[in-house]
């Protein structure tokens, strides 16, 4: 008996490490990563100031009141400069945050800044130096999608415009891809992700007020139409083609 | 279910000299709209400065708050209303009857969202103008008033309201405003509304406001919100806030 007893009782600590294991989530505290380029890069579409205050004070609060949490919690032992830490978060918050014990508005804070830190480290690499004629290239995937789901480029165009000159207070304006390759035009809210729907976002555009009002004011719709100059659509091929793929068929492909 | 156990309590409130469902009638509900036509400012451009700067004041009236006007108008020719309107009565009754007035309507759902967003915007910025005025140090409500006792009993003294006021505007995430508004129960409260929401929904009286979306600080300021919060504390005007005690 005294063997069955014991031989049960290391059994369950095992069980329990197992468990713990499983659904033990790393850590990490948020950095900033830098811009791929200068301040003064995309210029004259988004002004050198813009850019300088847009990364050094507003993304860098986002990761500053995330870390803020998290230093509270006492959970992190590194830190990471990219997104791929905060994807695994947003996408699995539903499962992760009832392990955390956090009150209602640190949650709120959590997620908001998470999003935030995610949505801009995005952000900069979906932007680059400005080109004219700016396009995917013609026989790329990308290409190939949004002409097949829009009808063609300007299509495509004038449909992201009115979306994101329709987003009214503070959010984004995305082109997203799903598990099964379906594209779709989407605005989220203040620093909601995609991610959160399921959607994979290969191009966004921040229509907060602070990424355009020093250079363009009120004047959103030309703010909107200098993003098509330095769009970077090398960036939007390669999520597309690193979207993790489902073979179930999407019985809802516009959600 | 909430907002129509609000109209029919704002209809029936037994507050004192209660107006606030001014003009609610069983008739035409178009009887008290019309189409919304921005005010002049009570002031020059350059008269809050250096809490608010020329510029912003410009862009903020002439840009921003035109354009919910314009916006809202474009719905409301839509439903054949006549007439133009520079205050903000028109946009009250709006807002405070929203279900009953929209019911009598068929409009689209983005279109529904548009009037109450812009109809939002155009009403708070009417008065967030008079809710301002030029600078003067020593700025707050007149001692012994009735606001000022109301504020004390609520939040324990002055310094302790501003303090409530200060972190409930650092912490509004997105667009939006704060607002020190009067309650049905006559107390007084400290509440943010997102966007262009109006505390009016709610059936609470807007009496001082801040807007803290980022183009009403953004030129000046940027991201130092918490510098733009510690200047609307010298343009505050109380005088306006105590007037609209008790409407």
């Amino acid at each position: 008996m005294k063997v069955v007893a014991r031989v049960t009782v290391v059994l369950l600590l095992l069980l329990a490490l197992i468990v713990v294991g499983c659904v033990g989530v790393e850590w990490r505290m948020f950095k900033i990563p830098d811009l791929p380029y200068s301040y003064d890069a995309l210029e004259p579409m988004i002004d050198k100031e813009t850019m300088t205050i847009h990364h050094t004070k507003h993304h860098q609060a986002y990761a500053t009141k995330v870390n803020e949490v998290l230093s509270e919690l006492n959970l992190t032992t590194t830190e990471t400069t990219d997104e791929i830490h905060s994807q695994y978060l947003l996408e699995n918050w539903e499962a992760i945050i009832p392990n955390l014990n956090l009150e209602g508005n640190k949650q709120t804070k959590l997620k908001n800044n998470l999003g935030g830190y995610d949505n801009h480290c995005r952000f900069w690499k979906m932007l680059r130096t400005s080109t004219p004629n700016n396009r995917p290239q013609p026989g790329t995937e990308l290409s190939d999608l949004i002409t097949s789901r829009f009808g063609s480029f300007e299509a495509f165009q004038t449909q992201f415009k009115d979306a994101a000159l329709n987003v009214f207070g503070s959010g984004w304006t995305w082109l997203v891809s799903n598990s099964t390759r379906h594209l779709n035009i989407i605005s989220t809210y203040n620093q909601v992700s995609p991610l959160v729907h399921r959607s994979y976002p290969l191009l966004g555009i921040d229509l907060w007020e602070h990424a355009y009002y020093l250079q363009y004011q009120n004047r959103r719709a030309e703010y909107i139409d200098s993003f098509w100059a330095v769009a970077n659509w090398h960036y939007a091929q390669q999520q597309l083609s690193s979207t993790p793929q489902s073979h179930t068929v999407d019985l809802h492909p516009d959600r | 279910m909430r907002r129509a156990t609000r109209c029919v309590l704002a209809v029936t409130s037994r507050r004192r000299n209660l107006t606030f469902s001014r003009g609610l009638t069983t008739a035409s509900s178009n009887a008290n709209l019309r189409l919304f036509k921005i005010p002049e400012l009570p002031y020059a451009y350059n008269a809050l400065e250096p809490a608010v700067d020329q510029e912003t004041m410009k862009l903020h009236h002439t840009k921003h708050h035109q354009a919910y006007a314009t916006k809202a108008n474009e719905v409301l020719k839509e439903l054949n209303v006549q007439g133009e309107s520079n205050s903000e009565k028109d946009s009250e009754y709006l807002l405070v009857n929203w279900d009953s007035v929209i019911s009598q309507h068929k409009l689209s759902k983005p279109n529904l969202k548009k009037l109450k967003n812009n109809a939002g915007g155009f009403d708070n910025h009417c008065r967030f103008w008079k809710m301002l005025r030029p600078p003067r140090q020593q700025n707050a409500p007149q001692q012994g008033g009735e606001l000022s006792n109301l504020i004390n009993e609520k939040f324990g003294s002055f310094q302790e309201f501003q303090k409530k006021f200060s972190d409930s505007s650092v912490g509004v995430f997105g667009s939006g405003w704060t607002w020190l508004v009067q309650n049905a129960d006559g107390k007084v409260d400290v509440v943010t509304t997102p966007n262009q929401d109006s505390p009016l929904e709610d059936g609470a009286r807007p009496l001082l406001g801040l807007d803290l979306w980022e183009h009403a600080y953004y030129l000046k300021y940027q991201n130092k919100r918490p510098e733009y919060i510690e200047s609307f504390w010298t343009i505050a005007n109380w005088d306006y806030a105590q007037q609209q005690l008790n409407k």
